[in-house]
């Protein structure tokens, strides 16, 4: 068969590749994210091809020239701006944002001098770097953070996703070990004040004019949602739409999308807040490659508003063929 | 209506068992040890690379078209009788006697623990095991509601001065059964001596215990003078666990329990209802690849290459690991157990190795409580020697770098 006559047959539905697993270390939840999209795409017809990044990725792309990829990558590689930039070079189109957007919402230092200069509520910080400790002593440091960001506090690798190598440090004597912890994930720790309140997420979708879903509170059995609460069925309760007053919604609703086209998201995010008990909203994180899995969030906001997995991977992928290359 | 959402409808149906099981970030992070570029030394697999197919596809030819109507029909729960016969020889390749009434033949000796667990344990019941032990058997033994009693190890074997203290205790309660891999232990790699087997057996018989002795390894000897197995100096107190799963395929799960009948006979009905019996093709496979001389052959051939493997591993560890590091010596067997310096966490440690593409098991993972973390576990037995080499020496340097952060943040000091 022809590729015309091919074409003609199959009502011109694109052939889109699906990006998944690869080396990072949310390589599990990735390849959970990218089967099930692909499962959806496919059961709307289209063409697919499921691609674990490997060193063969970019010899697949260029000899399968799919008419999109979409990136359902987690972590390093995937979320960083890595991906997105071979694929400008090729102009391959793909769901997400770009290059940009991707490497400022991954790294946490960035992200968050960007919404203090902006005026985006964000916890309190500082950063230190496993070099900083080795040579230049800065261990000594850390009685002062401590004192000004006040016990608890949170120490978290500056770029990993999945709340991995996070830790909630209630007594100084655990702090030394929470570093090490987070300095396993990257060369860069954030020390940062801890907000009590309640823990949304906030997820953004639309090119032209971004649109929220619903806000989903996250209330994880262990007090904090880590790992083993965010991947594990019934470790979590999730309200949705999350128990604020209708006020506080609207202001976590503006607040996401002003992060959100402050990093010049095109399509899609997710924004993490905390909203302390004094009703000012805290912005967290953003990321450009949410969870796709049966227990993410957006997936889980989407079907709130009405919109079926399949649904939301064909809106997604609508939005990544409009975008100008 | 209530706002709250709930991804597994079932939640409120799971039994209390069922919730203990859960996800673990560990278990993600070695995920990605699966991939070609990284070199694992997580895994406890066999090299079935080197085997020879053509072996395999000749047994496997002629049971399936000799006996097809049994090889493909359910079989007793027991087991088949003619492989019993065999299992016999395999057992008395180690000098243990042993009757086919007496022998139970499992789906690997994994189903063996399962069965054991469920039969003796009652919730809050004591059992004592190796500290570092084997991680199948913990998960084995866990759902049942144990609490574990963790005697240490050394190069030999579990301490019965440690075991015998705790025992002689008057308020401590009498364990339910002591279980041991005397054998190039998982994960330590050590082997139990002598006189610690006697001592075992004596202690056993002076306050009534039942002992488990796994022995998957046994036959993987690649030096030293073989150790007779604690089942033969008391067939009453002892349970013996085998499989072929290291010493023919772990892809046929086969596996089996030497016991006294009353023990078999409880076995027997608690499998026939997991599973009604194994499958009689994997049994029947063995049974034929056993009676011939290419068993023997394939695993002098296997011992060989896992001992070359061993001491490039052992080699590099002298080369590439710092001082403060030590390791077991394994005599036979797939893992090696690294002790490093005492602040040191190993699982800590983990995503960093994972990002130099060398990966490990963790030693929290062997305990019950989650100690052993300056531990790690590294199997031989898979990876070859270029990749041995090549990742010893990444995880050495992994290591001193850990080693330098520790001491930058003070925590390398008491």
């Amino acid at each position: 068969m022809s590729d015309t006559a091919r074409e003609e047959e199959d009502g011109m539905k694109p052939k889109i590749a699906v990006l998944m697993g690869g080396r990072s270390l949310e390589r599990s939840v990735s390849l959970k994210s990218g089967k099930r999209v692909a499962r959806a795409l496919e059961s709307r017809g289209y063409e697919v091809i499921s691609l674990d990044v490997d060193e063969t990725l970019v010899p697949r792309i260029l000899s399968d020239k799919p008419d999109l990829v979409y990136i359902a990558l987690h972590g390093k590689y995937g979320e960083d701006g890595t991906i997105q930039e071979l694929l400008d070079i090729i102009d391959v189109p793909y769901t997400g944002p770009g290059p940009m957007p991707s490497m400022i919402g991954f790294n946490k230092v960035l992200s968050k001098e960007l919404f203090r200069a902006h005026g985006i509520p964000t916890p309190r910080y500082y950063t230190l770097s496993s070099s900083t400790l080795e040579e230049m002593g800065a261990s000594e440091l850390l009685g002062y953070a401590w004192e000004k960001l006040g016990a608890p506090l949170v120490v978290k690798p500056a770029a990993q996703g999945s709340a991995l190598g996070v830790r909630i440090v209630e007594k100084w004597e655990d702090l030394s070990g929470a570093l090490v912890a987070a300095l396993g994930y990257d060369d860069r720790v954030i020390l940062e004040e801890y907000i009590k309140g309640r823990e949304v997420a906030v997820s953004v979708i639309g090119t032209e004019t971004p649109e929220t879903l619903p806000v989903v509170e996250v209330v994880p059995g262990s007090g904090f949602f880590d790992f083993e609460s965010r991947y594990t069925p019934g470790k979590t309760d999730y309200f949705i739409p999350a128990r604020l007053d209708p006020g506080v919604t609207a202001e976590v609703e503006r607040i996401a999308l002003a992060t959100h086209e402050l990093l010049r998201c095109k399509d899609l995010s997710r924004v993490d807040i905390i909203v302390g008990d004094d009703n000012v909203p805290y912005v967290l994180e953003l990321n450009i490659s949410p969870g796709m899995t049966e227990t993410s969030l957006l997936p889980l906001a989407a079907e709130a508003a009405g919109m079926p997995f399949e649904d939301l991977v064909e809106k997604l992928v609508a939005f990544a063929l409009q975008k100008p290359q | 209506m209530s706002p709250e959402i709930i991804f597994d409808p079932y939640a409120k149906l799971y039994s209390e068992v069922s919730r203990l099981s859960r996800s673990s970030d560990i278990r993600d992070l070695l995920s990605v040890t699966g991939r070609a570029d990284i070199i694992s030394f997580g895994g406890g697999f066999p090299y079935i690379g080197g085997l020879p197919p053509e072996d395999f596809s000749r047994v496997m030819n002629e049971v399936v078209t000799g006996s097809f109507a049994e090889a493909f029909q359910y079989g007793e729960t027991e087991g088949l009788e003619p492989l019993k016969y065999r299992l016999i020889e395999v057992m008395a390749e180690e000098g243990l006697e042993a009757e086919p009434e007496h022998i139970l033949i499992t789906t690997g000796s994994q189903q063996a623990l399962d069965l054991l667990g469920r039969i003796f344990i009652d919730p809050g019941d004591t059992i004592v095991m190796e500290g570092p032990t084997y991680v199948g058997a913990l998960t084995a033994f866990r759902p049942n509601g144990p609490k574990i009693m963790t005697i240490p190890l050394d190069e030999m074997g579990m301490r019965m001065d440690l075991l015998e203290k705790e025992l002689a205790r008057t308020d401590a309660p009498a364990p339910k059964f002591v279980y041991v891999v005397p054998n190039f232990q998982n994960p330590a790699g050590v082997t139990m001596h002598k006189s610690r087997r006697e001592k075992l057996i004596e202690l056993a018989g002076k306050y009534d215990l039942l002992i488990i002795e796994d022995n998957p390894y046994g036959l993987l000897r690649f030096e030293g003078k073989p150790m007779a197995p604690l089942a033969g100096r008391d067939r009453r107190r002892v349970i013996y666990l085998g499989t072929l799963s290291k010493i023919v395929s772990p892809g046929i799960r086969v596996g089996w329990a030497l016991a006294p009948a009353p023990v078999i006979e409880k076995l027997a009905i608690l499998k026939g209802s997991a599973d009604l019996c194994s499958s009689n093709l994997s049994q029947m496979f063995a049974e034929a690849y056993l009676g011939k001389d290419i068993w023997g052959k394939n695993l002098e051939k296997q011992k060989a290459i896992y001992r070359s493997r061993r001491d490039a591993m052992l080699k590099s560890l002298e080369k590439h690991f710092p001082r403060e590091a030590s390791w077991t010596h394994p005599e036979g067997g797939l893992f090696i157990w690294v002790t490093l310096p005492e602040y040191l966490d190993t699982t800590k440690m983990l995503p960093l190795a994972i990002e130099q593409k060398v990966a490990y098991v963790p030693g929290t993972a062997f305990y019950p409580d989650y100690t052993g973390a300056n531990h790690m576990r590294l199997n031989f037995s898979f990876p070859p020697e270029e990749q041995i080499v090549q990742g010893i020496k990444r995880l050495g340097k992994v290591i001193r770098k850990e080693m330098e952060l520790y001491h930058s943040l003070g925590l390398d000091r008491p």
